[in-house]
C-alpha cells in the first residue's frame, strides 16, 4: 500500500524533528505539525476501518472533524480514547492508533460477507426481518457486529479543569471572518474571547493560496493573532471546540492542552457572552454516484488542506469531481505539488466554471457536462467511469478522487439554540435563519465563499456590535486581497447513471440511496422519519456529510425543493466529550457536597458507620455490637433501660420573631401556634395547598417575639424557603422576620431514665427537675460553660433532652456526654433512633407518609375541627375527597407470626395472595423488643375502623397475619414521657 | 466543666490556619476561625430599620446589593433586601446582638449569632482567582466582582458567599457542614493544577 506519500517541499510540519507512533501495531513516522490522519497518510495507510453494516473498508474521507470514517482508538501517554477521528487527533511520540472496526483486521474483515445479503439488510430490516423464531436470538450476534469503539480498564493521568468566564464578545472561529472580526476589536476595550478548534489560528488562510494585502494569507493570519495576543482584553483559546451553545448566550468548549506525549489537560470553558460572532465557516459537501465509498474518495477541500498544511499527498493519480469551482482549486494545488491530475470532472456547463482556463493552461483535462458513472477498485479506488452529453462513456485510471458536490455552513451552533436554517438557492445549502439576539453569522457559515467579502463583513460585524454597546469601531484599511473564487454550484443530488443500491449517501452507516427510496416508498418521508428510519446522519459524525444530500434525495422523491423538507436538528454536543472531563473532580468523596455534622469526629472516633442522609449521619456505631443488628439492639436497650446519646445536628432550626410571628406560624401548621405561651414546645404538621403533609416537627416558643421552628432534617431548608415565599408573596405586610440557623447549632439528643442525670452532669444553671422543667418545655441557659438551649422533647418515647449549644461546641459536648465514666452512656444510631419512634407510633415524615397524606389520615381531625381559624391547607381539607372514609389511614401493626416487611401490601379481606385487591401498605416495621414481636405501621383504607382486625401483609411471596392496633406499643399512657 | 470549642475543620478556634492538605505553589488557603457572624434579618421593609440598625451595629447597613460598608473593624454585607451580615471579631458577636436587639425589643429587626452557621475561608495568590473560576459561574472581572465587593453564588456546587478583599485574595464563606467539602475539593482543584 504505498500509494500516499510525504511531498519533498511546502507543508506547515516540522521536518527536522520526526515522531513515531504506531497503528494497529506497526510503527510509524510522521513530524511534528501532523496529524495522525496526515501521518497515516503520508505512510500510506489506505484501509483504516470498515463501515458499521455491510463492513465495506473505509479511507480517509476528510482532514478533520468532518471525516465520517476515521473513528480510531487512541493512546497517548495520558489516556485512551475508545473513538476519536483521525484528523482530530494531533500527532505526538508514542501516540498508539487502533481501527475499531473490523475482525480480525480492518484490512481483512470476515463481516464483510454481510454485504452479500445487502438486498435483505436495507432500511428498516430489523423491523422486517430476524423475527422468527426469535428476535432475541439474532440480537446478540447483531450487537457483537456493530458498535465502535472498544473500553479499556487504564490509569490515566490526564487532567481536568473547569473554567469559568464572562465576555463581551465571543467569536467562534479563527479562521479568516473570525480573525477579521477580532481585528477590527483591537483597542476597543471589548473583553474578547476567540475560540478557534485547531493549534494555530488562520483556518482555510493556513491552506488555501490567498493574499491580503502585501502578506500571503497565513502570514497575514499570524500577524493578526500576534496583534490580538497584545491586547490584553482579548483572548484566544487554541485547540478549543465550542462544544454546544445555549439560552442566554452560554457555552461550552472542550480545550484540549497538549504537550509533546499527548493530552496532558483538558480544560472545560463555560462562557457567557454579551455578543456572539459565528464564524464556524463551511466544509466540502460530497457527491452521490455509483461507488462514491472507496477508499481513495476526499472530500475536494480535505485534499488541499492535506498537500498544503500537511504536504501530504493522497495518491500520485487524482481526479477531481466537482459541481462548482473549488474542484479547480484542488486540481491545480495537487497539480503545483506534482501530483498527476487526470481529469476534472464538471457536472456543469463549460461557461460556467471561471477557472477552467487556469486549469487547462496548467495541462489539466477538463470534462464538462459528464457525470462519474461507476468507480473500480475494492481495497482501493483504481479507476473512475466517466459518461458525457453526448452519452460516451470512458474509463479514467486514478488511484484518487476529490469530489465537492458544493458547500454545507457548519450552523450548529445556531440550531442548538432552536434557530431553523434556511435553504439558500444560490449556494443550494442551508444557512443560518433568523439567529438569537446578540448574534451574527459572519463567513462561511453565512453562505460567502469569497474571501474579500468574508473580510469586509467580519469588520462590519465588529462595528455593529461595536455600536451596540456605544463604542466606536473603525473600518480597517483597505487591503487587495487575492484568491480563487469557488464561484457557483449547480447542485445534482440524484444522478442520472448508475443503480441506487451503489450509491452511498451516509458512509459511516451504510445509508445508500437505495434506502432513502425505501423510506419514501413507505411513507417515511418527513426528514425526522427519513433519519430515523434509515439511520441517515445517525452516526457519529451526525450527519456532517450526509443529511444535505439525503434529505434532497428525499425531496427529490417526493417532488419538491429541498428547502420544503426542512432539516433535524442538531443538538450539543458538537463533538463528543469525556464524562471524565465533565465530571472534573466530582468523583469519589468529591462527587457532591457531603454535609459532616459538628460532632463527626467523635462519631468517627466511636466507629460509627455512616449513611448518606443528606447528612453524613452514624446509621449504628461498631463499638455497640459486632453486627448491625447486634449494635442497634444495643443501642435501643441503651435507650429504653440507661440512656443513648444520639446527634439530632442536622434537624431544621427557623428563628422566626416579630410581631406577628405567632399569627404567622399560625397560618402553616395544624395547631394553632399563636396560643403557645413562652417556653412551651408544641408539635404539629403543616401541609400543601392541596392539604397533604408536607412537614412536621415542634415549635418552641423562647420569647414574646421569638419562635423557634424546628422542621424535619430533609426540609430544613426547603420550610424556611416555604415561609420566605408565603411571606414576600402573599403575606408582604406581615411583620416578620425569618431567619434559618440550623448549622449555627449543634443539638445533641440524651434519652432514657438516665437522662436527666446525665443532663446534671453538665451543670446547667437552670433547674432540671421534673416539676420545673416537665415535658415539652424549652430552656435557654448555660450549660458547661456555654449558652445553650436545652428542649425537654421525646421522639423515643423515654425521658429526653435535646441539648443544643453553638456548632463549636458541638464536637466537645458529645466527646463530654459519652465520656461520663459513671453513667455510660452509649452513642445511637440512626436506625436504633427510628426503631424507638416506631415502637411509641410517631410519624416518620416519607415512611409513614406518601404524596396523598393529610392530617387526617394520621389521627389529626381532631386538631384540625378545632382549628377556626385559616392556615395552609384547612380548605382542601374540608372536601369531601379529604373527609372520605375510604382513604388510606395509619394505624398500628402487630405481627401475629414471622417477620413484617415495610413495604408489605395488604390484602384486601378474603384473599390470600396476589394478584388481589390490596387495601392498603406498610409504611414502617421492625423487630420490637419492648413487645417481643415484630410490628409495623400501616397505611390502610378505613384503618380508624379496623382496629382488632386480623389483616394479611403480603411481601417476598408470603403472607404474615397482623391485627391492627393502635399505633403506640410501647408505653402508651406516656408515663416514661413526663418521668 | 467546660465545653471546648473547634473551628468547622476541627481546627483551633480563633485561629487563622492553614488548611491541612492544601498544597500549591500559586495560591494559599487559610481557615479563618477568627470572624464572627451576626445576621440581621427584618420584620419590615429593610429601609425602615437601616438607620436603628446600623446605629446599633456600629457600621452602616447596605441599601444595594454587592456592597459592603466598613467601620471600626466590622463590615456588612448586604444579603437581601431585609437581611445584612454583619462580621466582626469571633468575640464581639454576643455584644453585638444584644445591642441591636436592645434597639429593637420587638424585634423589628431580628439579630442573632451566625458564627458557626458558617466557615470562612482566606484564599489568596496569583493563582486564587484560577482555582475561585475552576468552580463558579460568578463574574470575578471588570465590573463583575470589584475589590471591597462581594457576591452570594455556587462554588464548587456549595452555595458561598464570596467578598473579594484585595485583587487577589478572597475571603469565601460557606455553610459549615459543607467546608471540609468545600476544603478538600480546593485541596483537589490546587493539587491537580501543579
Amino acid at each position: 500500500m504505498s500509494h500516499g506519500y510525504r511531498l519533498p517541499v511546502g507543508g506547515r510540519i516540522d521536518r527536522t524533528r520526526t515522531i513515531s507512533f504506531t497503528f494497529n501495531g506497526s510503527v510509524l513516522k510522521g513530524h511534528p505539525g501532523d496529524t495522525l490522519a496526515s501521518a497515516l497518510i503520508a505512510n500510506g495507510v489506505n484501509i483504516i476501518g470498515r463501515s458499521f453494516k455491510y463492513h465495506r473498508p473505509r479511507g480517509f474521507y476528510g482532514a478533520g472533524v468532518e471525516d465520517p470514517n476515521s473513528m480510531l482508538a487512541v493512546r497517548d501517554r495520558y489516556a485512551y480514547e475508545p473513538a476519536l477521528r483521525a484528523g482530530q487527533v494531533h500527532l505526538c511520540e508514542g501516540l498508539e492508533a487502533r481501527s475499531v472496526t473490523g475482525w480480525p483486521t480492518s484490512g481483512f474483515d470476515l463481516a464483510a460477507g454481510l454485504q452479500l445479503f445487502s438486498g435483505i439488510l436495507g432500511a428498516g430490516f430489523y423491523y422486517k426481518t430476524f423475527k422468527w423464531p426469535n428476535w432475541a436470538l439474532f440480537e446478540p450476534l447483531i450487537e457483537r457486529s456493530t458498535g465502535f469503539g472498544r473500553p479499556r480498564d487504564t490509569v490515566e493521568t490526564r487532567v481536568a479543569h473547569h473554567r469559568h468566564v464572562n465576555c463581551d464578545v465571543f467569536i467562534v472561529g479563527g479562521g479568516p471572518a473570525g480573525l477579521a472580526t477580532a481585528r477590527a476589536l483591537i483597542g476597543s476595550g471589548l473583553k474578547v474571547i476567540l475560540a478557534d478548534d485547531q493549534p494555530q489560528v488562520g483556518g482555510s488562510l493556513l491552506w488555501e493560496q490567498t493574499g491580503i494585502g502585501s502578506r500571503a494569507g497565513d502570514e497575514w493570519a499570524r500577524v493578526v493573532a500576534v496583534e490580538i495576543a497584545a491586547d490584553t482584553n482579548m483572548t484566544v483559546l487554541n485547540s478549543t471546540i465550542v462544544t454546544a451553545a445555549y439560552e442566554g448566550n452560554h457555552f461550552t468548549l472542550l480545550q484540549s492542552v497538549r504537550d509533546p506525549f499527548g493530552v496532558r489537560a483538558e480544560y472545560i470553558w463555560k462562557v457567557h457572552a454579551r455578543q456572539v460572532v459565528l464564524a464556524t465557516g463551511m466544509i466540502d459537501r460530497p457527491m452521490v454516484f455509483a461507488g462514491n465509498d472507496r477508499p481513495g474518495i476526499m472530500l475536494s477541500s480535505s485534499v488541499r488542506r492535506l498537500i498544503r498544511e500537511f504536504a501530504v499527498a493522497p495518491a500520485s493519480t487524482l481526479a477531481i469531481y466537482t459541481n462548482n469551482d473549488s474542484g479547480y482549486l484542488t486540481a491545480l494545488a495537487a497539480q503545483q505539488a506534482g501530483i498527476n491530475v487526470v481529469a476534472v470532472v464538471d457536472t456543469r456547463e463549460e461557461t460556467a466554471a471561471v477557472h477552467r482556463v487556469a486549469a487547462r493552461g496548467a495541462g489539466i483535462e477538463c470534462l464538462f457536462e459528464a457525470q462519474i458513472t461507476a468507480t473500480s477498485g475494492y481495497r482501493r479506488l483504481t479507476s473512475i467511469s466517466v459518461c458525457g452529453t453526448e452519452g460516451a462513456r470512458r474509463r479514467i485510471p486514478c488511484s484518487s478522487l476529490a469530489v465537492s458536490g458544493g458547500f454545507t455552513p457548519l450552523i450548529h451552533l445556531a440550531s442548538h439554540r432552536g434557530t431553523k436554517p434556511v435553504y439558500d438557492s444560490r449556494l443550494s445549502a442551508f444557512l443560518p435563519g433568523k439567529l438569537p439576539a446578540d448574534w451574527s453569522a459572519v463567513g462561511g457559515v453565512a453562505g460567502t465563499a469569497d474571501l474579500a467579502t468574508t473580510l469586509a463583513d467580519g469588520a462590519r460585524a465588529a462595528r455593529v456590535l461595536g455600536n451596540t454597546v456605544g463604542i466606536s469601531i473603525g473600518l480597517p484599511p483597505d487591503e487587495s486581497v487575492e484568491g480563487l473564487s469557488c464561484g457557483t454550484v449547480v447542485p445534482l443530488w440524484r444522478p442520472d447513471h448508475g443503480s441506487s443500491a451503489e450509491m452511498w449517501v451516509d458512509f459511516q452507516n451504510d445509508v445508500k440511496v437505495s434506502d432513502v427510496e425505501i423510506a419514501a416508498r413507505e411513507n417515511y418521508v418527513s426528514v425526522e422519519h427519513l433519519k430515523r428510519y434509515t439511520t441517515l446522519g445517525m452516526g457519529t459524525d451526525q450527519g456532517r456529510t450526509s443529511n444535505v444530500n439525503g434529505l434532497a434525495i428525499m425531496a427529490g422523491s417526493r417532488g419538491v425543493a429541498p428547502e420544503a423538507m426542512g432539516t433535524t436538528t442538531f443538538r450539543p454536543p458538537y463533538v463528543a466529550v469525556r464524562m471524565g472531563t465533565i465530571a472534573n473532580r466530582r468523583r469519589g468523596d468529591l462527587y457532591k457536597p457531603r454535609r459532616l455534622l459538628p460532632a463527626h469526629s467523635v462519631h468517627e472516633e466511636h466507629s460509627a458507620v455512616f449513611e448518606d442522609f443528606g447528612w453524613e449521619r452514624p446509621d449504628w456505631y461498631r463499638r455497640n455490637g459486632e453486627s448491625r443488628e447486634a449494635a442497634v439492639a444495643a443501642e435501643m436497650s441503651a435507650v429504653r433501660d440507661h440512656v443513648g446519646v444520639f446527634d439530632s445536628s442536622s434537624l431544621g432550626k427557623i428563628e422566626v420573631t416579630g410581631p406577628d410571628a405567632a399569627e404567622f406560624l399560625s397560618r402553616f401548621y395544624v395547631s394553632n401556634m399563636s396560643t403557645l405561651k413562652a417556653g412551651v414546645i408544641r408539635y404539629s404538621v403543616m401541609a400543601k395547598e392541596d392539604g397533604v403533609i408536607f412537614d412536621d416537627g415542634v415549635v418552641a416558643r423562647l420569647s414574646e417575639y421569638v419562635y423557634l421552628a424546628s422542621p424535619t432534617s430533609g426540609n430544613a431548608e426547603s420550610v424556611a424557603a416555604w415561609f420566605e415565599r408565603w411571606r414576600q408573596t402573599e403575606w408582604p405586610s406581615m411583620r416578620v422576620a425569618v431567619s434559618p440557623v440550623t448549622s449555627h447549632w449543634a443539638s445533641i439528643a440524651i434519652a432514657g431514665p438516665k437522662a436527666r442525670a446525665l443532663l446534671a452532669h453538665l451543670d446547667p444553671d437552670f433547674d432540671i427537675s421534673n416539676a420545673a422543667f416537665p415535658h415539652m418545655r424549652i430552656r435557654e441557659g448555660v450549660i458547661a460553660g456555654v449558652e445553650a438551649r436545652v428542649a425537654r422533647v421525646s421522639f423515643t418515647g423515654e425521658l429526653q433532652y435535646e441539648i443544643s449549644v453553638p456548632a463549636r461546641y458541638g464536637a466537645s459536648l458529645m466527646r463530654a456526654l459519652l465520656l461520663h465514666g459513671e453513667i455510660k452512656p452509649r452513642p445511637v444510631g440512626l436506625e436504633a433512633w427510628l426503631r424507638l419512634r416506631l415502637e411509641k407510633g410517631y410519624l416518620h415524615l416519607g415512611s409513614d407518609t406518601n404524596g396523598r397524606t393529610t392530617p387526617l389520615d394520621v389521627g389529626m381531625g381532631d386538631l384540625v375541627a378545632k382549628r377556626i381559624d385559616d392556615f395552609i391547607g384547612k380548605r382542601s381539607l374540608a372536601l369531601s375527597f379529604a373527609r372520605s372514609d375510604e382513604r388510606e389511614q395509619l394505624v398500628g401493626l402487630l405481627a401475629l407470626e414471622g417477620a413484617l416487611d415495610a413495604g408489605a401490601r395488604i390484602l384486601a379481606p378474603g384473599q390470600t395472595r396476589p394478584p388481589c385487591r390490596t387495601d392498603g401498605y406498610v409504611t414502617s416495621a421492625c423487630f420490637s423488643p419492648s413487645v417481643g414481636a415484630w410490628i409495623g405501621l400501616a397505611l390502610i383504607e378505613r384503618g380508624f375502623a379496623r382496629h382488632g382486625e386480623v389483616v394479611l401483609a403480603y411481601s417476598g411471596g408470603s403472607a404474615i397475619a397482623c391485627r391492627v392496633t393502635n399505633p403506640a406499643f410501647y408505653d402508651s399512657g406516656n408515663a416514661r414521657l413526663h418521668a | 466543666m467546660n465545653l471546648q470549642p473547634d473551628s468547622a475543620l476541627q481546627a483551633s478556634f480563633r485561629g487563622k490556619l492553614p488548611v491541612t492538605g492544601f498544597n500549591s505553589a500559586r495560591a494559599v488557603l487559610l481557615e479563618r476561625a477568627d470572624i464572627g457572624c451576626v445576621l440581621l434579618t427584618a420584620a419590615v421593609d429593610g429601609a425602615a430599620v437601616i438607620v436603628t440598625g446600623s446605629a446599633a451595629a456600629g457600621v452602616d447597613l447596605p441599601s444595594v446589593a454587592g456592597l459592603i460598608t466598613r467601620a471600626d473593624g466590622r463590615t456588612a454585607m448586604w444579603l437581601s433586601p431585609k437581611s445584612w451580615l454583619i462580621r466582626c471579631d469571633v468575640e464581639e458577636e454576643r455584644g453585638l446582638v444584644g445591642r441591636i436587639r436592645n434597639a429593637f425589643p420587638d424585634h423589628l429587626c431580628h439579630a442573632t449569632v451566625f458564627t458557626d452557621a458558617l466557615c470562612w475561608f482566606e484564599l489568596s495568590g496569583p493563582g486564587s482567582l484560577e482555582l475561585l473560576t475552576e468552580g463558579s459561574p460568578i463574574s470575578l472581572e471588570r465590573n463583575g466582582l470589584p475589590v471591597g465587593g462581594a457576591k452570594r453564588t455556587l462554588v464548587a456546587q456549595v452555595a458561598a458567599i464570596v467578598v473579594r478583599e484585595r485583587e487577589n485574595g478572597w475571603l469565601i464563606a460557606v455553610e459549615r457542614s459543607r467546608s471540609r467539602y468545600f476544603a478538600n475539593w480546593l485541596s483537589a482543584a490546587a493539587a491537580s493544577r501543579e
